[in-house]
C-alpha cells in the first residue's frame, strides 16, 4: 500500500473538476434549517405551556392534527401535524382566517413595536387551531393559540390518567364569539389584558383589518431584521414586494440565464406526522416537507440581474447588499438596493421589463 | 489531522468566527464534492450530498469540542449524506466520462470497476486506497466494526481483482491487514 490501483484512483480522484462553491445555495439551505429549528422550538415551547395538569373541572378540546385539553387554569396538547409560516404575508394570513373553522379574532392591542411573524396551524386545510406570533425588535415574542370553541369536550384528559406529573405553569383562556384563546402565563406580558379586552370589543374583520397593519408589507426573504425594516418603510404600495437576502443573490446570474425564476423553501414548512416518544415530540423522526414558492418571477430575475451587473452590490460570491423588488403587471420593475452596512441609504433602479436596461433613479 | 482543512482555520471554526467558518466550507468543499462522486458515482448526488455536508459545517461546526475530532467528523459526514442523497434517488445511472478530465483507459477502467460494487464495497476501497484511511478510521466514518471493514476490504478486492483482470494494478493487502492475517 498504496498499489497502482491506488495511485491510479488517486488521480483519477484528483482529477475531477469542482463546480464552483455554491454558496448562495448552502447559505439558502442552512437558513431552511434555521426556520425549520426555530419553528420547532416555537412549536414545542407552546406545547410546553399547554402541556399542564391541574385540578377542578375539565374542558377537553379533542381536534384533528391537535388535541387541547384545559383544567381550570391549565392545558395539556398534543399535536400530530401543523403548518408553520415564517414571516406570513397578508396572503398568508387571509387564506388561513378563510380558512379556519371558526370565525377568528386575531390578537389585536399588540406593542406597536411588533411584528407578526409566525403562523402555526393545525390541520393544514382547515385549522380548527391557529397560533399566532408576535416578534419585536428587541427579540420579545408572544404566542397566542386560537382555537375552534366547537371542538373543545368537557371530560379528563385520558392521556394523563397514568398518573404523570409535569410543571404546571398555568395559562389564560377566554372565549371570543366561537373562539377559545389560550396565552401563556409565563410569557409575563403586562397588556395580556388590554388585548384580551380589545379582542372582546372586535370582529373577525375588524381584527383581521388591525393585523393586516402588523404584517411586513414585503415578502421577506431575508434574516435580516435591519434591512427588513427599511425596506417596509420604503416598499411602494402598489404592486407585489419581496425583500430578496443577499444569501440568495449568487443565484440570480445563473437563473437569469436560464430563464428561470427564483424559488425558495424556508418560509413555510408541513409536518405530516409528528410522532410521540415518552409523552413528548419524537422530532427526530417528524415526517415533514418545506412548500416551495416562487419568490421572484423569470422576468423580474432578469431584472435583478441586469442591476447586479452595474456592481451596485458588489460582486459574487460576496454581494454587499440586499434587493428589494417590486413587480406591477404591465409596469417597469422597481429595485432598490440596499447596502448591508447601511440599509438606510437604498439606491433606486427601474428596470425595463422589454430591455432589461436599469436606470438609476436616485 | 488537517486532512480537509488547516488546523488553524478549523480551530478558529470551531471557536466560533463566522469568517473562518466560510473559509473552512471553501477549503473543504473540492474534497467533499471528489469524495462524493467517487462514493455516489454521479456529479449531481455528489453535489447535493457535499452542499449538506457544508450546511452541517455552517451550523454545527462550533460544537465540536476538539479541533483533532474534525477530519473524522467531516468523514462521517460526508459518507453519511452521500448514502443518504443515494437511498433517496434510487440506483445511480451508468457512470460517464465526464466526471473527470484524466483521458486515460486505466482511470475510466477504475471509474468502471467501482460503479460495479455494491455501495459498502465501494465506500470501503475509496476511504482505504485512494482516502489513505485507516481501518479504524474507515470503521468510524462508516460506523461499522473494524471486522466489517476488513470483511468489506477482501469482498472488494475479489471483485476488483476480476473486474481489472486486463492490468497488473490489482489493490494489494495492506500491513494492517496482513498483520492480523484477516484475510
Amino acid at each position: 500500500m498504496p498499489s497502482d490501483f491506488a495511485k491510479a484512483g488517486r488521480r483519477f480522484q484528483a482529477a475531477i473538476p469542482v463546480p464552483e462553491l455554491p454558496i448562495a445555495s448552502i447559505r439558502g439551505r442552512a437558513r431552511a434549517r434555521r426556520a425549520q429549528h426555530r419553528s420547532h422550538l416555537i412549536v414545542a415551547f407552546v406545547l410546553a405551556a399547554l402541556a399542564v395538569l391541574g385540578s377542578g373541572s375539565v374542558l377537553a378540546a379533542k381536534m384533528s392534527g391537535m388535541r387541547i385539553w384545559l383544567l381550570g387554569n391549565n392545558a395539556t396538547s398534543t399535536i400530530t401535524s401543523f403548518t408553520t409560516v415564517t414571516n406570513p404575508t397578508p396572503a398568508d394570513l387571509r387564506r388561513v382566517v378563510a380558512n379556519a373553522t371558526f370565525p377568528v379574532v386575531l390578537p389585536i392591542g399588540v406593542p406597536s413595536d411588533a411584528h407578526l411573524h409566525m403562523l402555526v396551524f393545525s390541520p393544514t386545510d382547515h385549522p380548527n387551531v391557529i397560533l399566532v406570533g408576535y416578534e419585536n425588535k428587541i427579540g420579545s415574542a408572544w404566542y397566542w393559540t386560537l382555537a375552534d370553541s366547537s371542538v373543545i369536550e368537557h371530560g379528563a384528559n385520558p392521556l394523563l390518567s397514568n398518573g404523570t406529573k409535569s410543571p404546571v405553569p398555568t395559562v389564560k383562556h377566554w372565549n371570543v364569539g366561537g373562539e377559545t384563546v389560550i396565552f401563556s402565563d409565563f410569557h409575563n406580558f403586562a397588556r395580556q389584558a388590554q388585548v384580551e379586552a380589545a379582542m372582546q370589543h372586535s370582529t373577525p374583520s375588524n381584527s383581521l383589518a388591525q393585523s393586516m397593519s402588523r404584517l411586513y408589507r414585503v415578502e421577506n426573504h431575508s434574516g435580516n431584521s435591519g434591512v427588513v425594516d427599511v425596506a417596509d418603510t420604503i416598499a411602494p404600495n402598489d404592486g407585489r414586494n419581496v425583500l430578496v437576502g443577499h444569501g440568495y443573490l449568487g443565484e440570480i446570474a445563473a437563473l437569469a440565464r436560464k430563464r428561470n425564476p427564483l424559488i425558495t423553501d424556508s418560509r413555510m414548512r408541513v409536518v405530516d406526522n409528528l410522532p410521540s416518544i415518552s409523552g413528548k415530540p419524537d422530532w427526530a423522526h417528524q415526517s415533514s416537507h418545506a412548500v416551495k414558492e416562487v419568490a421572484v418571477s423569470a422576468g423580474g430575475v432578469r431584472a435583478i440581474a441586469a442591476v447586479l451587473e452595474t456592481r451596485a452590490c458588489g460582486s459574487a460570491p460576496r454581494f454587499t447588499c440586499e434587493i428589494l423588488f417590486n413587480e406591477r403587471i404591465g409596469h417597469a420593475y422597481r429595485i432598490w438596493v440596499l447596502p448591508l452596512e447601511s440599509p438606510a441609504s437604498p439606491v433606486k433602479y427601474a428596470v425595463d421589463p422589454t430591455t432589461l436596461q436599469a436606470k438609476r433613479e436616485n | 489531522m488537517g486532512r480537509w482543512a488547516s488546523p488553524e482555520i478549523v480551530a478558529r471554526a470551531v471557536s466560533g468566527s463566522g469568517s473562518a467558518v466560510e473559509e473552512l466550507i471553501a477549503a473543504v468543499w473540492p474534497g467533499c464534492f471528489r469524495l462524493a462522486v467517487m462514493v455516489t458515482g454521479d456529479r449531481g448526488l455528489a453535489e447535493d450530498a457535499a452542499q449538506e455536508t457544508c450546511v452541517i459545517v455552517d451550523r454545527t461546526v462550533r460544537s465540536l469540542r476538539c479541533v483533532e475530532a474534525f477530519d473524522g467528523w467531516l468523514y462521517r459526514i460526508v459518507m453519511r449524506e452521500s448514502a443518504r442523497v443515494r437511498r433517496r434517488r434510487g440506483q445511480v445511472a451508468e457512470p460517464t466520462e465526464e466526471v473527470t478530465v484524466v483521458d486515460d483507459t486505466l482511470s475510466f477502467d477504475i471509474w468502471r470497476s467501482l460503479a460495479a460494487l455494491s455501495s459498502e464495497l465501494r465506500e470501503v476501497t475509496v476511504l482505504f486506497y485512494f482516502e489513505g484511511l485507516s481501518g479504524e478510521e474507515i470503521a468510524a466514518a462508516l460506523r461499522i466494526s473494524h471486522g466489517s471493514v476488513r470483511v468489506r476490504l477482501s469482498r472488494a478486492r475479489e471483485r476488483l481483482r476480476s473486474l481489472l483482470s486486463d492490468y497488473d494494478i490489482t489493490p494489494h493487502k495492506t500491513t494492517w491487514e496482513v498483520q492480523q492475517n484477516a484475510i
